[in-house]
């Protein structure tokens, strides 16, 4: 390792601390929707506990909110790395089935918070 | 290409294979952020890079996709473009950072395994038309140090050690 090595390790550090900043926004999330390719295929509030099924690009894509938190239950796909990931609750954060083309987003409904993203 | 370049090229590119069967059985960070893994098959890319040329490198990285995508990924399948779309923007820069700056092969190496997150987060942006992914690059990034110098450091020591042939 020389010189200019630990200077791109501390430039990529600066870097990634200020997308960080930028991308996480302290919100609740109010409502979990759920995209299959760039559609809109499911929107539902976060507060009620329930099952849903989205139809995804290699099957159904099971999920289950509880809590508050949302989490991918059953999907078909090589390495299950949705169901994998486990629940998610704020509003930065997103599940993301690739093979499946399925994104599972927290957004926030009030029209405020639209404009300001 | 002669017989000798030929049979190491071969060789190697078996091994790149082995390396990214073995990170896909044993994933290291499962749950965590997904598509975060050791990049180890980066090891192979970088050495070719070094003891032969960009043009090899790139040789063996396409070979290993497509072989990839026959063996477990499916040739084609969506997963398929990811692999193919990090692996060549992951060439493309660690060949541009060798050229231009004087980074070592550690530098070099975070460099690859960066460009590797983009480029598969490029194409995930282009096939589903979303950027709820960009959310993982800061995570990425941080995690590139410690993988990009861990492959860097095995790099290293494999073109020291065949230098002279």
């Amino acid at each position: 390792m020389n010189k200019n090595d630990i200077f791109l390790v501390l430039i990529i550090i600066v870097i990634a601390f200020v997308s960080l900043f930028f991308l996480i926004n302290k919100e609740e999330g109010t409502e979990v929707v759920a995209y299959y390719e760039d559609k809109k295929v499911l929107t539902v509030p976060l507060e009620v506990d329930n099952k849903y099924i989205i139809n995804g690009y290699l099957g159904e894509v099971q999920i289950e909110i509880k809590n508050n938190r949302v989490r991918v239950l059953e999907e078909n796909s090589p390495r299950h790395l949705c169901s994998n990931q486990g629940w998610i609750s704020k509003s930065y954060e997103s599940i993301i089935c690739l093979p499946n083309k399925v994104i599972i987003n927290i957004e926030n409904n009030s029209e405020l918070d639209a404009i300001v993203k | 290409m002669e017989l000798r370049k030929t049979t190491r090229l071969s060789m190697l590119l078996a091994i790149s294979i082995i390396l990214n069967l073995l990170e896909n059985l044993f994933p290291f960070f499962n749950g965590m952020i997904p598509g975060l893994k050791l990049g180890l098959a980066n090891i192979v890319v970088l050495f070719v890079l070094y003891h032969f040329s960009i043009k090899e490198a790139l040789l063996i990285s396409i070979l290993r996709v497509f072989l990839m995508g026959f063996i477990s990924i499916g040739i084609f399948s969506i997963t398929f473009w990811f692999s193919l779309g990090g692996a060549l923007l992951s060439i493309l820069m660690m060949y541009l950072a060798k050229k231009i700056t004087s980074l070592s092969i550690i530098g070099v190496s975070i460099i690859g395994s960066i460009s590797h997150s983009f480029g598969q987060i490029l194409i995930a942006i282009i096939i589903l038309n979303q950027t709820a992914m960009l959310y993982y690059l800061p995570w990425l990034l941080l995690f590139s140090i410690p993988t990009g110098i861990m492959v860097g450091l095995f790099s290293q020591i494999l073109v020291k050690h065949f230098e002279n042939s």
